[in-house]
């Protein structure tokens, strides 16, 4: 769907300094920052209705903390990853002032300030795992938080049978209007006189092992000295157009779907609420969307291919249980916008940020649900890299790099059962009365032994790697088999859990 | 559609028994017996597939890999014939011969 007024037909240059693939919020931050430092002429190329993109779709918590699970700072590198959210948090306030007098309409990009997180018995054990997780996390950090009375959160009254156990405030973290901040970005570039070109890239042109450009759909080509490819999870196919000789490590699209619907009846939200991540997706969360609606996410499950198309039971497992969990009276809300977006997700669960093996591309991708909420400090990072300084990041992140090991096999099982049974209570699945759950965990495990045995690897996969390896014939094969080259293996985590005191409450 | 060569079933035959240990648990396996009737689950069908592209040396083109192509033995072995004849119309190395360090196989 293209937004009114914001028609971005713009004449394809010949060629420029910069091509910025990729117009969700990594490359419009990213064009954004290289207009601001006047590094050369810059280029977007993106199709405006965005069709399938992560950014579009995004609720844009600006949380780091919400979004801490067990797993989280088990590595070394799973805590430098962190870090990028941690310290991507300061770079918002800045962002939004710039852009706040190109915000649609006049209204405010940040829709709320903070976030609740509500623990309550619908999942399993694994909510009340995460949420010990992000309270150690929060004083690891030193951040702020306290524990509230889950009654006293504005527009929270789930139904007796959901209502929570222990919830959280968090006064740091807050939540943007996406939409409108991708709007912002594009109206700052378009006065700035920077091209967005309403395409997708069919191509990337190189020659004698340096990049030259990109091809678009219509057949036009664009010439640069430098490509950045910020396409989300269509950025590995892309970068095969450069190279097949490149291997990266695999990307899959996590779909999700999520809704904007307007307030009827009964008090909002105002502040996002949200349960831990749990159940291979990212909890379910509400964040106030500004003139009384309100954006319900998200669902996530890996797929073969990137695609818009929910499936009716995405739209009936997160609008049910925002009904049931969140409140009540989001029965009767009205829908405005269905959304579908597809997050990078790479195989390792690490992003792939950094110059490929062809002289002038450059790839930025694989932030997985983080992408929204990082994109100015990575944009920063980016920017700062292709101008030859320092980088901000951790550069084990490299695009081309050996599948980093962030997990023991053990760990692996263990996390995939747990967040089976978190789907398992939290989809009302039944079993024989007497079977209990430690009957229920055990068959999970059974099941995720074995389908390392079929897979032939012993590469510690993430639950959510897992579950769709366990039922996409496509995807268990390109795990296989890219694993299989790679040894199925790295050397041992690098770091071992529980270092400096996570899984340990400090208060 | 004409059946699959001989040698192509036997092999097949003999993947599917050692795969899903039919042979040890006493049962005698005939090619158009219906596997998923005889236990067959879809995680075993992830190593099924891996354990017959490795022999055979190529791999099933996506629109195959589906529920009825593992359905039998006869159903793979036809699957096996017709994902060969489509390998061949591909620029990939001499079978069998190892990809160039680093590179791909093809897209997946």
């Amino acid at each position: 769907m293209s937004m009114p007024g914001a028609s971005l037909a713009t004449e394809a240059p010949k060629q420029a300094d910069v091509i910025v693939v990729g117009n969700g919020a990594l490359g419009l931050f990213l064009a954004d920052e290289l207009v601001e430092r006047h590094i050369g002429s810059v280029v977007v190329v993106g199709p405006n209705a965005r069709d399938g993109g992560a950014s579009r779709a995004a609720g844009a918590m600006l949380g780091c903390f919400g979004e801490v699970t067990a797993e989280t700072l088990r590595s070394d590198l799973g805590r430098a990853r962190f870090e990028i959210g941690v310290a991507a948090h300061d770079y918002w306030p800045a962002a939004l002032r710039r852009l706040g007098e190109h915000a649609p309409a006049a209204k405010p990009l940040q829709v709320a300030t903070d976030t609740d997180v509500v623990v309550n018995t619908v999942s399993a054990e694994l909510d009340s795992f995460n949420l010990h997780a992000m309270t150690a996390a929060l004083d690891l950090y030193n951040k702020p938080w306290t524990e509230i009375d889950p009654g006293e959160i504005a527009g929270y009254r789930p139904r007796p049978d959901c209502r929570a156990l222990r919830a959280i405030h968090l006064p740091g973290e807050g939540a943007v209007d996406a939409r409108g901040v991708l709007r912002a970005l594009e109206t700052r570039l378009r006065l700035a006189g920077t091209p967005i070109l309403d395409h997708t890239v069919r191509g990337l042109m190189t020659s004698n092992g340096v990049a030259t450009g990109v091809e678009l759909d219509d057949g036009t080509r664009v010439e640069a000295g430098v490509i950045v490819v910020a396409a989300g999870a269509r950025s590995e196919e892309l970068v095969r157009t450069a190279s097949e000789q490149i291997e990266l490590i695999p990307t899959f699209p996590g779909l999700g779907f999520a809704v904007i619907a307007r307030r009827l009846a009964g008090p909002p939200f105002r502040s996002v609420v949200r349960t831990p991540n749990r159940g291979f997706a990212c909890g379910l969360h509400v964040v106030p969307a500004g003139d009384g609606r309100e954006y319900l996410g998200a669902t996530n499950r890996l797929v073969d291919q990137a695609t818009s198309a929910a499936w009716l039971g995405d739209v009936r497992y997160l609008t049910q249980y925002a009904m049931q969990q969140l409140d009540e009276e989001i029965a009767r809300h009205h829908v405005e916008q269905f959304l579908s977006g597809n997050r990078p997700v790479t195989l390792d669960g690490f992003p792939l940020i950094g110059w490929l093996p062809i002289s002038g591309l450059y790839l930025m991708t694989g932030t997985y649900r983080d992408g929204f909420h990082c994109a100015p400090l990575l944009a920063t990072h980016v920017a700062n890299e292709l101008q030859g300084k320092p980088g901000m990041i951790d550069p084990r992140f490299k695009p081309v790099r050996e599948p980093i090991v962030a997990r023991t096999m053990e760990q692996s099982i263990d996390d995939y059962v747990q967040h089976n049974l978190a789907a398992w209570f939290e989809t009302s699945a039944e079993a024989a009365p007497q079977m209990t759950t430690t009957q229920l965990a055990n068959y999970y495990r059974v099941l995720v032994a074995q389908l390392y045995d079929e897979l032939g690897i012993d590469y510690p996969l993430a639950p959510d790697v897992l579950w769709y390896a366990a039922g996409h014939m496509i995807g268990a094969r390109r795990i296989a088999r890219y694993l299989r080259r790679h040894n199925g293996k790295s050397p041992e985590p690098a770091q071992a859990a529980a270092s400096a005191g996570i899984g340990v409450a400090q208060r | 559609m004409s059946s699959p060569q001989q040698s192509i079933v036997d092999a097949v035959q003999e993947i599917v028994d050692r795969q899903l240990k039919l042979a040890e648990h006493g049962h005698e396996l005939r090619p158009d017996d219906d596997l998923w009737a005889l236990g067959m689950s879809s995680l075993n069908t992830v190593g099924l597939m891996l354990a017959i592209e490795d022999t055979f040396d190529f791999e099933f083109p996506d629109e195959l890999l589906s529920e009825s192509t593992f359905s039998s033995v006869n159903t793979i072995s036809t699957a096996v014939e017709r994902s060969q004849e489509a390998d061949h119309g591909k620029s990939r190395g001499t079978p069998g011969e190892p990809l160039p360090s680093g590179g791909l196989s093809r897209a997946s």
